[in-house]
């Protein structure tokens, strides 16, 4: 239904259907030629149109009143006076956003506000590039942090001074080390991180009591080696007599998520060098993807016919004791009233505890490239940040971990519950390589977790899987990166 | 990108244009020099737009497709030669969006030739009230297809969707309609078909219409079933405009981008995604314009190669006529 990227990082019950998207540049007055039309058909409509287009363009000079398609048709752009603020938030995090821009805007009454809200994913990446290009940039967008580099790489943002920052009341220190690195590139600061999201463990309270899985203190027993694991997921399953441990296999970026994570605690990289190397490692890959192949396929402890959206939907409904997907999962399983706690994602593979990872990427709050932005306009957009990120225990209570460090230590987020019993993952992120092909969301991510997903599922074997992926990866590799100058 | 496609079409009615042309000027009309004038005036808006916005971009995507340029980059950004034609043509995803290219006119040029044909020679029956048929069977063409797309978006989603609500009623499992490749491509043709029907279906319907009726009067008389009549008469007279609908529809098949783009963003997994998709992510969400322009012209050519193959297959038997 919907492109399936944008499926899969906010799945969950936001009914993300075309009725809700955004209509784009197809707008059928202004796209020339629909494909699916003939030019014998649309040729004398595209030339009554441009005349149309023509006229408005000379009436709005005259006039000197645009309205917004005719601001962007003579390139007069939003309001001088307009903060635009740009964002591929939906869903519970579409709403819980709308309700700190709404904050802003109750204690900057003197600042006209305006948040455009995009598709998810490429359609918003694109539209972003874009506008930059197009010198009508908004003030300041979301964008995740690996694909804040791959912008920052492209020219496409401003960096941050730290003193602008300091002016403002914000201090870099005062972020989550880990997103903050991902921020920096060449010791310039890019981006100020919002928050860290990972994968995680859900677990029905009632289903995992019953299978004798909980601690006295009413906690999840201890998950982190292969065979507790394994445990857990066939106890659980015979109470609920359906499935065990709930991992959406058939999706190709969640089947990335669950590699990445376990990859990385084995020490494993996928591309190096800005992506122009593959150093993957058959053999370490190999024994991340045969363990749970293992488990699909011979175990039975984690359910390979079942879809993303089916296991998802059994957690929702109580009837799956086990379940790891993303945080943001928590408003969906707190509105269906599921009896749930949280724990980390688990540790199945490296030696020590210090070689902990789980797969992450963070919202982060850029700064579009615009070379015409005043010392005051800059002040004015970083107090919306300011805002923003004072406001983030507002934003973890949807799941995201605070990159925000005061409200990461603060007593009201530890009383947050369930989500600062994970809230320590966001200092073992593993982001997805850095390469121009790669980030969330990417295509990068859909091509390799798609032979992943087909490994898991039975649908190819794991020495296929790592072959086509070493083909694609060096395929992508050998690529020549648009982001540089020739 | 469209610009190279749609310049697909005018290289195909080229030749056409020019016959006429020389036709025009060897059937010895002459023209004033003040008319001249005039009509080059006439002409001017078209010609400026069509330079401005087809000539000019197709030939500004012709050079980028030898340099590396990108949209992250100002300026052509180097030259490659024929680097990106090589990778192009040896890149899978090219190939495989390609197919879906084709896949998708194979299983709409089919219905979209047949079905208007068969409504149209319906609607040409009907005595009174005519109109009332053209408007139901043309109207869908005039909406937009972000309506089409919405509005079968609704009906095809899942579980809540009008479809799956009757198959549920009727005791049946939900339709997946855009949950599977197979079913996104039933679901993809039932859209495009009732949306694209009314051209064809006008075109047939014209062309019925030009049939002479006295040469049914003369084949009733000396006893010819209706069948006959259909046979003898209707269809080889329509001969040529099923040609045209054939031809006209494969290159508009060949071009699906917005339909599939709206309602499943090419997936499940890109298993849907036509190759101008294909180039408009790698060109202008993944930046590589030279690349996505290289492809454009593999693919404009490619289209071209049909429209001439197309009016070699059909040129003989219409010179007959």
């Amino acid at each position: 239904m919907v492109r399936p990227l944008i499926d899969n990082q906010k799945r969950v019950f936001k009914v993300v259907r075309p009725s809700l998207r955004e209509p784009r540049d197809s707008d059928p007055a202004i796209s020339p030629s629909s494909p699916s039309s003939r030019s014998s058909r649309t040729a004398p409509s595209r030339r009554g149109v441009l005349a149309g287009l023509g006229l408005a363009a000379g009436g709005a000079v005259l006039s000197g009143c645009a309205s917004p398609a005719v601001a962007g048709i003579v390139g007069t752009g939003p309001g001088k006076d307009t903060l635009q603020f740009w964002s591929l938030l939906g869903g519970a995090d579409g709403i819980v956003m709308q309700g700190m821009v709404d904050q802003y805007k109750k204690t900057h009454p003197n600042v006209k506000q305006q948040t455009v809200t995009l598709g998810w994913g490429d359609p918003y990446y694109t539209k972003l590039s874009l506008a930059v290009i197009g010198n009508h940039p908004p003030d300041v967008g979301i964008a995740h942090l690996t694909r804040a580099r791959i912008l920052a790489k492209a020219g496409l943002l401003d960096p941050i001074a730290e003193s602008d920052l300091e002016r403002n009341g914000l201090r870099i220190t005062d972020f989550n080390p880990v997103a903050v690195q991902m921020a920096t590139i060449n010791g310039k600061l890019y981006a100020v991180p919002l928050d860290t999201h990972v994968q995680t463990v859900f677990y029905n309270t009632k289903i995992c009591k019953q299978a004798g899985l909980l601690k006295p203190d009413g906690t999840l027993v201890d998950l982190d080696s292969r065979d507790r694991f394994t445990e857990a997921a066939l106890e659980s399953k015979k109470v609920t007599k359906q499935w065990g441990f709930g991992i959406g296999v058939q999706d190709p970026v969640i089947s990335w998520r669950q590699f990445q994570g376990f990859y990385s605690q084995a020490g494993g990289q996928v591309v190096a060098d800005q992506g122009t190397k593959v150093v993957l490692d058959d053999d370490k890959a190999g024994e991340v993807i045969d363990f749970i192949t293992g488990l699909t396929l011979h175990k039975g402890a984690v359910p390979s016919t079942a879809s993303s959206g089916a296991v998802f939907n059994a957690f929702a409904a109580g009837t799956l004791g086990l379940f790891i997907d993303g945080d943001w999962d928590i408003s969906a399983f707190k509105a269906a009233k599921t009896p749930f706690d949280m724990t980390r994602f688990p540790q199945l593979f490296g030696s020590v505890p210090t070689d902990y990872k789980v797969q992450a990427d963070s919202h982060s709050l850029v700064l579009p490239r615009n070379s015409g932005r005043s010392r005051q306009r800059l002040d004015t957009t970083l107090q919306f940040i300011k805002s923003i990120i004072s406001q983030s225990l507002t934003w973890g209570g949807g799941g995201h971990i605070p990159a925000y460090l005061p409200t990461d230590r603060s007593e009201a987020y530890k009383k947050l519950k369930p989500n600062s019993n994970y809230a320590a993952s966001a200092r073992h992120a593993a982001y997805d390589p850095d390469a121009w092909y790669s980030g969330s969301g990417s295509h990068f991510e859909s091509v390799v977790g798609g032979y992943l997903s087909a490994a898991f599922t039975g649908q190819s074997s794991v020495s296929a899987a790592l072959k086509n992926m070493r083909r694609d990866l060096n395929r992508l590799a050998k690529t020549k990166s648009p982001l540089k100058s020739a | 990108m469209s610009s190279a496609t749609d310049g697909a079409l005018a290289g195909a009615a080229a030749p056409a244009t020019a016959s006429r042309k020389r036709a025009g000027s060897t059937g010895g009309l002459q023209l004033k020099s003040g008319e001249r004038r005039v009509g080059w005036a006439l002409v001017a808006p078209f010609l400026v737009l069509y330079a401005v916005w087809l000539v000019g971009p197709t030939l500004y995507g012709l050079v980028m497709s030898f340099f590396n340029t990108s949209v992250a980059r100002s300026g052509l950004n180097g030259f490659v030669g024929f680097q990106n034609y090589a990778g192009v043509l040896s890149d899978p995803e090219f190939w495989g969006t390609m197919w879906h290219s084709t896949w998708f006119t194979i299983i709409t040029t089919i219905p979209l030739v047949i079905l208007p044909l068969v409504f149209a020679l319906l609607t040409n029956r009907v005595g009174r009230g005519q109109w009332i048929f053209r408007f139901a069977f043309f109207a869908p063409t005039l909406v937009p297809v972000t309506a089409v797309v919405l509005i079968f978006g609704w009906m095809y989603s899942a579980n809540n969707g009008i479809l799956d609500q009757a198959l549920a009623k009727l005791g049946m499992g939900p339709g997946n309609w855009t949950v599977t490749t197979g079913m996104s491509w039933v679901s993809i043709t039932i859209l495009t078909v009732w949306w694209t029907i009314g051209f064809n279906y006008v075109l047939y319907l014209a062309g019925l219409q030009d049939i002479p009726t006295q040469l049914y009067e003369a084949a009733a008389l000396d006893g010819a079933s209706t069948f006959q009549q259909m046979r003898t008469i209707t269809l080889p007279l329509l001969r040529r405009t099923i040609l045209l609908v054939t031809m006209l529809q494969i290159l508009a098949s060949m071009k699906v981008f917005d339909q599939i783009y709206l309602l499943t963003s090419g997936g499940p997994n890109f298993s849907t995604r036509p190759v101008i998709e294909w180039i408009y992510d790698t060109g202008i969400t993944q930046y590589r314009t030279g690349y996505a322009a290289a492809a454009s012209i593999v693919y404009f050519v490619a289209l071209l190669v049909v429209g001439l193959v197309w009016m070699l297959i059909n040129r003989r038997p219409s010179e007959e006529d």
